[in-house]
């Protein structure tokens, strides 16, 4: 049977998990379905998976017609002005997903070739489900260290930094900044100064072992837990 | 307070004209020929010239032509597509086509159809809707999206994202080196369809739009600059255009876009995201299987139902309030018995003050006591079918020939859209 992962949402903080579901709904619900759900793992031990994503250590990159429509539709503002600053576009990935989720990546790399654009388009509860687009950029320092900045609402600010990796640098700026806005603070971090630079073809090979790398971690520091078989066989309805 | 709308029957060259109150022509036409004009049958005809129509329906069986307004009531051009459907399944052997209301509006007041005068009002009526359109792609874009392109970016400006209802023009841009853009505009602006090269400028340097998903679009361009060819599609308005940019788009190839939606979503080379079979119908189907009368009683009804609620909350409201002050005095006084059954009165006398003033108001604001009460109608409130089983069987036929999901299928999106059976129950 294949492997599928899902977050781990019972390791969550309880007051990270109310300003998500803050997102949402009004607080005083927020906060009852927080405490519900922390309740329920008490007892009961994990939340039941509603989703899960097929880890595929060596996947193959796919066209941009491969990608959800709705994917598609959500990137193409951000692929214009990233095109309009001489991004390049590197390629595409649909995940495997399994349930209620759905996650596809755009990757483009700057003309510098030190800063790869990572847009990420998901969507939970189908077609008229909650959707994100986070656009983030990343640089390599010499050391390895991954330096990032991520453009995401301000309420997941503080969860977007528990599940940041050691080895990575993370900067969160509020998703209404215009992409350009985020791309030129990004360049203007001191630590993204001297950032390796990668051609296309590495800047590919180097970004599958990011996900390498950071599964690893997540799965060691429980941020990702496996599905159980019975759980995979109740989400895709196969024995 | 009515709405009239005209039914004009031509058989054997006679003119049989009927008028109908509370016009909602779109109602009437999905159960065929046979079941309008027994509908229509329970009144008598109408022998004067009528006045303002809000609608009109046109029966030609000599021609085997149905003409009618009342599409643009959807404005959404897959919307009109898929009711165009249903309604050439419903009536075999018919053309059916969408006409403007004063078109038709002349042909039932016998005025002359042929000539100047038809021309010069054709005429009147295009100009009407081309000044009506948005003169600049500045004023079609508003909410100041345009990009100050001068190299100062303003970092903390405020993304404010267009709500896809006010914005229901989708315009791609496709450049010399054959970058495609995609922008969100009220409405095609009269400077991008006259070929105005500033405003194509313009438009380009607005803020990146997501591709739309087809139900929050009316109309459409594109502009094709490798190739030199524009296309546009939409409604009745967009399409009058048509000849006017192929005059001032000189050079180029200017041609309306059958497939709407998808040839744009083609030219971009997006998958787009397109409306089902239920989004196009559920818009419509509601009230085409309602069978309430809507008038002026329905109306006045559910607006007095609704300030009733809004005045029994905030009466509830003050009373919980209220009981803050009584208990906070009985506690002190030690008399909290005395307090509580105070306050208990107290409720009882706003309850029935609050009843009675209902009672009096509804009275005083009924049909009857404002003269509005129309004289009863003879015939039926829709036509089709009366009985609600037998209703839904023959629209589950209807729907069923088109290749089009059930109303069973389409209940749950029926759902959350109102339709006339939701004002009466308000």
């Amino acid at each position: 049977m294949p492997d599928y992962f899902t977050e781990d949402s019972d390791r969550i903080p309880f007051g990270i998990r109310v300003s998500m579901f803050q997102q949402h709904l009004p607080k005083w619900a927020a906060v009852l379905l927080a405490v519900q759900l922390t309740v329920r793992y008490w007892l009961r031990g994990s939340e039941k998976a509603r989703h899960g994503t097929l880890w595929e250590p060596d996947y193959q990159w796919q066209t941009k017609d491969e990608m959800p429509a709705e994917a598609q539709s959500r990137w193409a503002p951000w692929i214009e002005e990233l095109e309009d600053l001489r991004f390049t576009v590197c390629g595409f990935r649909s995940s495997k997903t399994i349930g209620n989720k759905e996650e596809a990546t755009c990757l483009l790399i700057d003309p510098s070739q030190t800063t790869l654009a990572t847009l990420l388009w998901l969507r939970m509860g189908g077609r008229e489900g909650i959707v994100q687009n986070t656009p983030s950029f990343t640089s390599w320092g010499q050391d390895e260290t991954e330096l990032v900045t991520m453009a995401v609402p301000e309420v997941q600010h503080q969860l977007a930094k528990i599940l940041t990796p050691d080895y990575a640098e993370l900067v969160c700026v509020s998703d209404k900044k215009p992409l350009k806005a985020v791309y030129k603070q990004h360049l203007g971090r001191s630590d993204v100064q001297g950032a390796v630079r990668f051609s296309v073809e590495r800047i590919l090979a180097q970004y599958k072992q990011l996900r390498v790398r950071y599964f690893h971690y997540a799965t060691k520091s429980r941020v990702l837990r496996r599905l159980s078989p019975k759980e995979v066989t109740s989400l895709t309805g196969e024995p | 307070m009515s709405s009239v709308a005209a039914f004009l029957f031509i058989r054997d060259g006679d003119r049989t004209l009927y008028l109908d109150r509370w016009a909602m022509t779109y109602r009437q036409l999905l159960w065929g020929p046979d079941a309008l004009v027994e509908w229509l049958s329970h009144d008598e005809p109408f022998d004067e010239e009528p006045e303002e129509l809000s609608g009109a329906v046109i029966v030609d069986f000599d021609t085997k032509e149905l003409r009618w307004s009342g599409l643009e009531e959807f404005p959404a051009p897959q919307v009109q597509k898929a009711y165009q459907r249903l309604a050439e399944k419903a009536w075999p052997g018919f053309t059916i086509s969408s006409s403007p209301l004063d078109e038709l509006t002349a042909v039932i007041c016998n005025r002359d159809a042929s000539g100047d005068d038809d021309e010069d009002d054709d005429d009147e009526q295009e100009d009407e809707d081309w000044l009506e359109r948005c003169e600049t792609v500045k004023e079609a874009a508003s909410n100041g999206d345009s990009d100050d392109d001068d190299g100062d970016d303003d970092e903390d400006e405020e993304d404010d994202s267009e709500d896809g209802s006010e914005f229901p023009a989708w315009l791609t841009l496709i450049d010399q080196n054959g970058k495609v853009r995609h922008r969100r505009l009220c409405q095609i602006s009269r400077d991008l369809m006259t070929a105005d090269t500033k405003a194509v400028q313009a438009a380009s340097k607005l803020k990146p739009a997501e591709v739309p998903a087809e139900k929050e679009i009316q109309e459409g361009m594109w502009i094709h600059i490798p190739n030199r060819k524009v296309g546009v599609w939409g409604n009745q308005s967009t399409a009058k255009a048509v000849p006017r940019m192929q005059k001032a788009w000189r050079g180029w190839a200017v041609s309306w876009a059958d497939g709407g939606y998808v040839d744009q979503c083609q030219v971009s080379g997006v998958p787009g995201i397109r409306m089902t079979d239920a989004e196009t119908l559920v818009p419509f189907m509601g009230n085409v299987m309602s069978i309430k009368r809507f008038d002026a009683g329905l109306f006045l009804g559910a607006i007095q139902t609704g300030i009733k609620k809004t005045a029994m909350k905030v009466t509830g409201c003050l009373l919980l309030v209220l009981v803050v002050p009584f208990f906070v005095f009985g506690y002190f006084a030690d008399r909290i018995q005395a307090a509580m059954l105070a306050y208990a009165a107290l409720v009882a006398v706003v309850v029935i003050l609050f009843n009675v003033i209902a009672f009096k108001l509804k009275k005083r604001f009924s049909l009857d006591n404002i003269g509005r009460r129309d004289a009863p109608d003879k015939k039926p409130a829709v036509a089709g079918p009366l009985d609600l089983d037998e209703r839904r069987e023959q629209m589950n036929r209807l729907l069923a020939a088109c290749g089009f999901p059930s109303l069973e299928e389409l209940q749950p999106a029926m759902s959350k859209v109102p339709n006339l059976d939701d004002l009466s129950k308000v």
